[in-house]
């Protein structure tokens, strides 16, 4: 299934955009109202929202300034039905002349027989019919097929 | 699994034998994925065909598109605020 990518031209320099999502003191200007984070691999990714819902995960690989990977999900999936840890982010920080190009991927949204059993999805899916039923889909991002979505994105790297 | 059924109808037994997963378990995930509106049920003399249900499985997406859209904004005007101040 498609990865989620997310693109940004930003006027700073990548040792900022990196340490957007390293120091809590950053991290909250921009996602959440607390966070709980431990910069290494294996440690907590956390933060909270104004309704007090969590996100967590554990960071996963660090290369400081360039990229970062951590785990992500919502330990109470009322606002995004994505379990606590289930899936994968990957920030790619690029130097340009004016900044940084950052890139972001979420990966492994598809709720796939791993991570069903290994994170709970099951739990939050039964959720899932509330969630939903206020989202516009808009147009459909996934009317390619998903097998070729992968093969054009090999192909793009 | 998902992907087993996003472009053709599969009983279970068929997903049982695609994902090396036991029968029952594998009915027990296509329930959870069925309950979920994930994954839509054709009923057929009594053999059950499932397939994906792309419209919805599109709105879960678009929901974690649409959230990264927008704290990416933020991020961006965080950052550059943050090198300002940095001067």
């Amino acid at each position: 299934m498609a990865d989620i990518v997310v693109e940004r031209d930003i006027a700073a320099p990548p040792e900022v955009v990196f340490a957007m999502f390293t120091e809590p003191h950053l991290l909250v200007r921009w996602l959440g109202d607390t966070a709980e984070l431990d910069p290494v691999p294996g440690g907590v990714f956390r933060f909270t929202l104004a309704d007090q819902d969590a996100c967590r995960g554990r960071y996963v690989e660090l290369d400081p300034p360039h990229r970062l990977v951590f785990t992500w999900g919502w330990e109470r999936a009322e606002a995004i039905p994505v379990p606590a840890g289930s899936t994968e982010v990957t920030v790619e920080c690029t130097p340009t002349a004016t900044g940084t190009h950052l890139r972001l991927t979420h990966c492994g949204l598809d709720g796939d027989a791993a991570a069903l059993h290994e994170h709970g999805w099951d739990r939050f899916l039964t959720r899932l019919g509330a969630v939903l039923d206020g989202v516009d889909a808009g147009p459909d991002p996934w009317a390619e097929d998903p097998d070729d979505v992968v093969e054009r994105m090999r192909r793009e790297r | 699994m998902l992907r087993l059924v996003w472009n053709s109808e599969r009983t279970s037994t068929d997903l049982a034998e695609h994902t090396g997963m036991s029968r029952p378990s594998a009915s027990q995930h296509l329930r959870i994925l069925r309950d979920a509106d994930l994954v839509a049920v054709r009923v057929d003399g009594n053999r059950r065909w499932y397939r994906a249900d792309r419209d919805r499985l599109a709105r879960v997406r678009a929901l974690v598109a649409g959230f990264w859209d927008d704290r990416l904004d933020a991020l961006q005007a965080a950052a550059e605020q943050e090198t300002h101040r940095r001067g």
